[in-house]
């Protein structure tokens, strides 16, 4: 049943992909992965979080049909690795799933068969099975076949008829490329269907506990020097960035044609060094509370200093979300912009979350696994968005000013809303020409899609 | 230029061959128990393969899928796959540990 599975999956997958650019084969793939992993992991799928990221995986693969993106690619082949890493032992984090599920993909096969040839050599030789004899199988295939070639060649030259039936067999049909595929198919679906894992980084993360605990160099005369060090230092922080976000507010209740100007080489420069800050913020306040200081008991002053320069580095990243919105508004929405956006949140992300560390005594470990599985639901739902069309669809109907050129270079998925532009605005013949190019390519190449590379804009196309 | 095709194939596939053999053997040599196959095999087999499989995916990438790419590094990652086999499985070589020549020396 499971090798019958497996050979049919190998089948589909040659079909789905052979020759094929990215569409419907994707999704389709990705509903006969979470098939094949259901027949040989039925358990699992009992489990809450299997199913979440059953589900995750699944939608990411949806989301290709709808909009055919790099970034719903990348999403889907992380929810991959992610649901397979995950069936692979279910109580590691994301990122040893990650790890598993590479491992798994690229080597499960062969770790089975050694881990299996392992546990026999050390199961005391009960029953030796006999060794298969690759020499006796070459002679049974080869020798024949070579004789039964000879003698076709023989016969053909005695008997017109017999000649004429040989070379009526024809085997062009058969496509090697696709068998190829098909094969790679096999050992895919092959390696993946019981999931293994990287047994020492699993084992150290499954080890691992998420609060700190109190080590024997707990030392109160050098505790208090830290204390008075990180009091001193968050102390100076603090008011330096109470008279950075003072200046700021000023700057940004300024004069709105000033502002305008100036946005540009603000956003370029201030943004960066921004965002650098914040990751130096939370730096240091891992290094400040990284061990025994956590359990001095005279803390108190520290850690509530340490709250109030979180909040504090929320209110500036509050103010580099605003001035970032500012600047898509007179400019436009472009990928940068947004990129900056999903930096906030992920940045918000991580300084809530250590400030959570701090006030429950957790380890940088608790840090980095609440904030990597926040960045996969990130990337999960961010790839549900068709960014190219609402890039395009804001440019035309709210910003002051946008770049066309950016526009036209994006991918298709703005062709249709570009092509409605053409009836609501009022543009230049060049850029008519060039969103008439673009839409007309476009067409073409979603009306020779195979039925595998169909996507959502297909079916768009067959209503109008 | 059958026969020149033929040289360069050989050639090629024998330093490909020479480079994986001596990378595999470098994951034996460096390993702090290099006679315990096992342990070879948890602790460098997995990374030894993720690290290669990542190189072949982004190097294919990089080439745009061409034909050749895909067919050479594909060849390439099994060719890899088949020597840890060996190793693992088949070779009975043993490696020695370097012992320093004078163990009594301050």
């Amino acid at each position: 049943m499971k090798k019958l599975a497996l050979f049919i999956a190998a089948l589909l997958f040659s079909t789905f992909f052979y020759d094929q650019s990215i569409g419907l084969n994707l999704f389709l793939f990705s509903i006969l992965t979470v098939v094949i992993l259901f027949i040989n992991n039925q358990t699992y799928f009992k489990n809450r979080k299997t199913q979440i990221y059953s589900a995750a995986y699944l939608i990411t693969g949806l989301t290709i049909f709808f909009h055919s993106s790099t970034l719903s690619i990348i999403a889907n082949v992380v929810s991959f690795f992610t649901l397979i890493g995950h069936l692979s032992e279910t109580k590691s984090s994301i990122y040893i799933n990650w790890l598993n599920g590479l491992y798994t993909t690229i080597a499960g096969f062969f770790h089975r068969n050694f881990a299996i040839s392992e546990t026999k050599s050390n199961e005391d030789d009960i029953e030796k099975k006999e060794p298969i004899d690759y020499l006796h199988w070459a002679k049974i295939i080869l020798i024949p076949a070579v004789i039964l070639i000879t003698f076709i060649a023989l016969y053909k030259e005695g008997n017109p008829v017999f000649s004429n039936i040989i070379e009526k067999i024809d085997f062009s049909f058969v496509n090697i490329q696709w068998l190829l595929v098909a094969g790679l198919g096999y050992y895919l679906f092959n390696n993946i269907y019981a999931p293994i894992e990287v047994e020492p980084a699993t084992e150290l993360d499954l080890k691992t506990e998420n609060s700190l605990q109190k080590t024997s160099a707990f030392s109160l005369p050098k505790l208090k020097q830290e204390n008075q060090l990180g009091v001193i230092l968050i102390s100076l922080l603090n008011a330096l960035i109470v008279l950075y976000l003072i200046t700021d507010i000023a700057f940004l209740t300024s004069d709105m044609e000033i502002r305008a100007s100036l946005f540009s080489a603000q956003v370029h420069s201030g943004i960066n060094a921004l965002i650098a800050s914040i990751v130096i913020a939370i730096m240091i306040l891992l290094y400040v509370f990284r061990g025994n200081l956590n359990f001095y008991e005279q803390n108190k002053t520290l850690k509530r200093l340490a709250y109030t320069w979180i909040i504090l580095n929320i209110l500036l990243v509050i103010s580099i979300a605003f001035k970032n919105s500012q600047y898509i508004y007179y400019f436009g929405l472009t990928y940068k912009r947004i990129g900056v956006l999903v930096y906030l949140i992920l940045a918000t992300i991580g300084l809530v979350t250590t400030l959570l560390k701090i006030s429950s005594i957790k380890n940088n470990w608790y840090l980095f696994r609440v904030n990597t599985q926040a960045a996969f639901i990130i990337l999960v739902m961010s790839s549900a968005i068709n960014w190219d069309y609402h890039i395009t669809n804001y440019n035309f109907k709210y910003a002051k000013s946008m770049d066309f050129k950016y526009l036209l270079n994006l991918s298709n998925n703005n062709t249709f809303i570009l092509n409605e532009q053409l009836n609501t605005k009022a543009l230049d013949e060049d850029d008519v020409a060039q969103i008439k190019s673009k839409y007309h390519k476009y067409i073409y190449q979603l009306r020779t899609n195979n039925w595998q590379e169909l996507l959502y804009d297909n079916f768009k196309l067959n209503k109008k | 230029m059958g026969e020149l095709i033929a040289i360069a194939v050989l050639f090629g596939g024998g330093i490909t061959f020479i480079v994986l053999r001596l990378s595999i053997a470098l994951m034996f040599w460096f390993s702090d128990k290099p006679n315990d196959k096992k342990h070879v095999f948890r602790n460098q087999f997995p990374y030894y393969m993720m690290v290669l499989s990542i190189l072949i995916i982004t190097i294919i990438i990089a080439l745009d899928f061409a034909y050749f790419a895909m067919y050479y590094f594909t060849s390439v990652y099994f060719i890899a796959l088949f020597i840890w086999n060996f190793k693992l499985k088949h070779c009975k070589r043993k490696y020695h540990s370097v012992e320093p020549s004078h163990p009594n020396l301050p």
